[in-house]
């Protein structure tokens, strides 16, 4: 008996010496940010183990231990930013994948959604309205304002609107101010240390409400067109900013006899004013309200896109997925030559068109349901414009397209998997097209295609995983062969990072 | 089981003296139990544990020990002071991670060891033993439901440990029973580097595009080392 005591006090021993703490954040899921893409590098956070992970266009992985609980993953250049929250306290963290460098600047509450100027010296801060996301109760008015060379101590700004929450944010150009897009409302925060607000109540038009849908600033920064739900028209806000003042005037531009307006865009070359698409009809409209400047120009039912191809020349499109009769049909119109051309796709538009110089590509569905895509190039006529049509079969369907700088086109397919006899199987594929010398390339990949974008000087596939799942392809050389996977990349460095 | 063994292992002297003679019985001829100096062999199995202090242990561990069973043989070809020994042991852990990860290691380890004994009193021995050799650690995620990630490395490792040891005369012929608890601490010059972790594909699989490996991160298995067990010699 003596003997057995012993051997179960060795086992006790044993059992006491095993003991640790794993900590909880193994028992939690794994919940991972992303991708957001920073110049070279896609950028993930893992909210669970508090790590930036950034995988660069070559494949090679990082991964950088973070301060516990980030959120609200977003870029700028080469630099990402994300929230972190510790108990009594909050951070906007700026962190360099490349050199490791971070920057923390504390913020007066827990926000989850951060807006960048395009120069990077300031961020708004607002609160994302979406269930299950950030802190459990939060003031939705509340908006966040950082000087990100930290000259001045971030303020806190609040709405007195009834909005839910800020649906879109803008900077205007200089960044003198943002637009903040609200329901029925729209706020201008002045940006500096002592933030000016204004808001502009959108008030009922008649019996409707007018829910503000798309912004654009007009260059100069001191006027914003609004596309809105409940009105036709384009709602143009004038902003007086100046020391002394801070106001805007509010008024409606429309063109008598259209339809339901579908978008606007301000253009290169026709910059004091906007352009505007309604169901049969599309205007340069004077922004000042000048009806005497207004150019129009009857369009073909269906087109409800604006693609501004530069030198004011426009390319008018269907909304992808829509069926058919609402989505194949094109046209392109230069107002100031007062020269228009339209044509019709055979089948529905698939994925969103995109434009090189004044070629449009456009993955659609063919007359016998198959898909192509269509490089689409516009050329003046003497009296009118020409939509010369050059269609390319695909052996897939369309789900995403891209176009780099260099001007080729790239589409993501949905292609069935080969070498097996299940009709149901599908992979992913890639393929691009230069619309100057019309060559065309593609691979299959191994995986369905989650999310597809440009990355570096490669084009990135991600494919659902739960450790994630990468391919990365070289655009300049579109081969399997050149391809690169990254299976389980979540779990890089997964092993150091509680040190 | 293993723990039914090390029972069964125990109560085997009992079980050997009940079944022998009565003490008045007249017996023509008895033999003495043997001594460590005329059993040379042994083969031992051992159960134990390594303590690694690396955090990193967390991602394939709830605890911070990895249980190891071991076994082996040994030698003594000059004296009973000092023996040799040959071993194999695997030492693995399991944890649930992110909810529907399974992440397992596995380190197969092959020692060689010397054995130095000092005898106390009775049957018993003070042992100290110095060992090395070489190791596969093994590291495996596997999500429910979907792939399974791994990679395996090698490393070295050197062992020492001091611990103390009982013999008991068993009723078969000149056979020893040992009972054996080592303590001491093993060192791994090396970190376990798992930067090739793939996913695992069957051979029938379709060719893949070129896989990039995943480094998860190094772990130092250094660390602590309990190992007790028995031993049968002859």
């Amino acid at each position: 008996m003596r003997t057995l005591r012993c051997l179960f006090a060795v086992l006790a021993l044993s059992s006491a010496l095993s003991c640790g703490d794993r900590g909880e954040r193994w028992e939690k899921p794994l919940v991972v940010e992303g991708p957001v893409v920073a110049e070279d590098k896609l950028l993930f956070l893992d909210r669970t183990l508090a790590r930036l992970i950034a995988v660069d266009d070559r494949g090679s992985v990082q991964s950088h231990a973070v301060p516990p609980s980030p959120h609200g993953l977003t870029a700028h250049g080469s630099e990402a930013l994300f929230v972190v929250k510790a108990p009594t306290s909050q951070h906007l963290i700026t962190l360099d994948p490349s050199s490791g460098t971070r920057v923390s600047i504390a913020l007066p509450r827990d926000f989850d959604r951060i807006h960048v100027s395009p120069s990077g010296s300031v961020a708004v801060l607002t609160f994302d309205s979406r269930p299950n996301r950030g802190p459990l109760v939060r003031n939705l008015n509340e908006i966040g304002l950082v000087d990100r060379q930290a000259r001045w101590a971030p303020r806190l700004v609040s709405l007195s609107t009834g909005a839910l929450a800020p649906r879109q944010l803008l900077f205007a150009p200089g960044e003198a101010f943002a637009a903040i897009l609200l329901d029925d409302a729209v706020a201008l925060l002045e940006i500096g240390p002592s933030p000016r607000l204004l808001q502009i109540p959108l008030g009922p038009q008649g019996s409707a409400r007018l829910r503000p849908r798309k912004g654009v600033f007009a260059p100069g920064g001191d006027r914003l067109f609004l596309l809105t739900e409940g009105s036709n028209d384009v709602v143009t806000i004038d902003v007086i900013h100046t020391e002394a003042a801070f106001d805007a005037t509010v008024n409606f531009l429309f063109l008598p006899g259209a339809g339901t307006l579908h978008d606007i865009a301000v253009v290169e070359g026709l910059e004091d004013g906007v352009v505007a698409l309604w169901d049969q009809d599309a205007a340069f409209l004077d922004g000042g309200g000048d009806q005497g400047r207004t150019l129009a120009t009857p369009v073909p039912l269906g087109v409800q896109r604006i693609l501004d191809l530069g030198g004011a020349l426009l390319f008018f499109h269907g909304s992808p997925g829509a069926p058919a009769q609402l989505s194949a049909a094109i046209a392109a119109w230069a107002p100031l030559e007062d020269r228009f051309g339209s044509d019709r796709l055979p089948g529905r538009l698939l994925a969103p068109p995109r434009s090189s110089g004044a070629s449009v590509m456009l993955p659609h569905m063919g007359d016998q349901g198959e898909a192509a895509i269509t490089l689409s190039t516009v050329e003046k006529e003497d009296i009118r414009l020409r939509l010369r049509q050059k269609p390319f079969a695909l052996s897939g369907r369309p789900i995403a397209t891209e176009v780099d700088g260099e001007g080729t086109f790239f589409v993501a397919l949905q292609t069935r998997r080969p070498k097996t006899s299940d009709p149901y199987a599908f992979t992913g594929a890639v393929v691009s097209l230069d619309p100057t010398t019309e060559k065309t390339e593609g691979l299959v990949l191994d995986e369905e295609i989650g999310l597809f974008g440009l990355v570096g000087a490669s084009v990135f596939a991600e494919h659902p995983a739960l450790l994630g799942d990468l391919t990365l392809v070289p655009r300049a050389s579109l081969h399997r062969n050149a391809a690169r996977r990254l299976d389980g990349f979540f779990a890089t460095g997964m092993m150091e990072e509680t040190r | 089981m293993i723990r039914s063994l090390v029972l069964a292992a125990l109560l085997l002297p009992t079980l050997a003296s009940a079944s022998s003679p009565p003490e008045d019985t007249v017996v023509s001829a008895r033999r003495s139990p043997p001594s460590v100096e005329q059993v040379p062999f042994e083969a031992f199995f051992r159960m134990g544990a390594l303590w690694v202090q690396d955090p990193g242990l967390d991602l394939v561990s709830e605890t911070d020990a990895l249980p190891r069973a071991e076994f082996g043989v040994s030698y003594a070809p000059w004296s009973s002071a000092l023996s040799f020994e040959l071993s194999y042991g695997i030492a693995s852990t399991s944890a649930k991670s992110f909810e529907i990860i399974q992440s397992t290691m596995i380190l197969h380890q092959f020692q060689v060891g010397a054995i130095g004994y000092l005898p106390l009193t009775g049957g018993l021995r003070a042992r100290g033993r110095a060992g090395g050799g070489f190791e596969l650690a093994h590291l495996e995620l596997e999500v429910e439901g979907g792939p399974t990630y791994s990679d395996t490395v090698p490393l070295l490792a050197l062992e020492a440990t001091a611990g103390l040891e009982w013999n008991v005369p068993l009723a078969l012929p000149s056979t020893l029973f040992s009972l054996v608890m080592d303590v001491g601490y093993g060192f791994r010059p090396l970190e376990a580097g798992f930067d090739g972790l793939e996913r695992r594909v069957g051979d029938d699989a379709p060719k893949r595009v070129r896989d990039l490996p995943v480094d998860a991160g190094a772990l130092d298995l250094s660390g602590w080392v309990l190992r007790f067990g028995l031993s049968l010699r002859r």
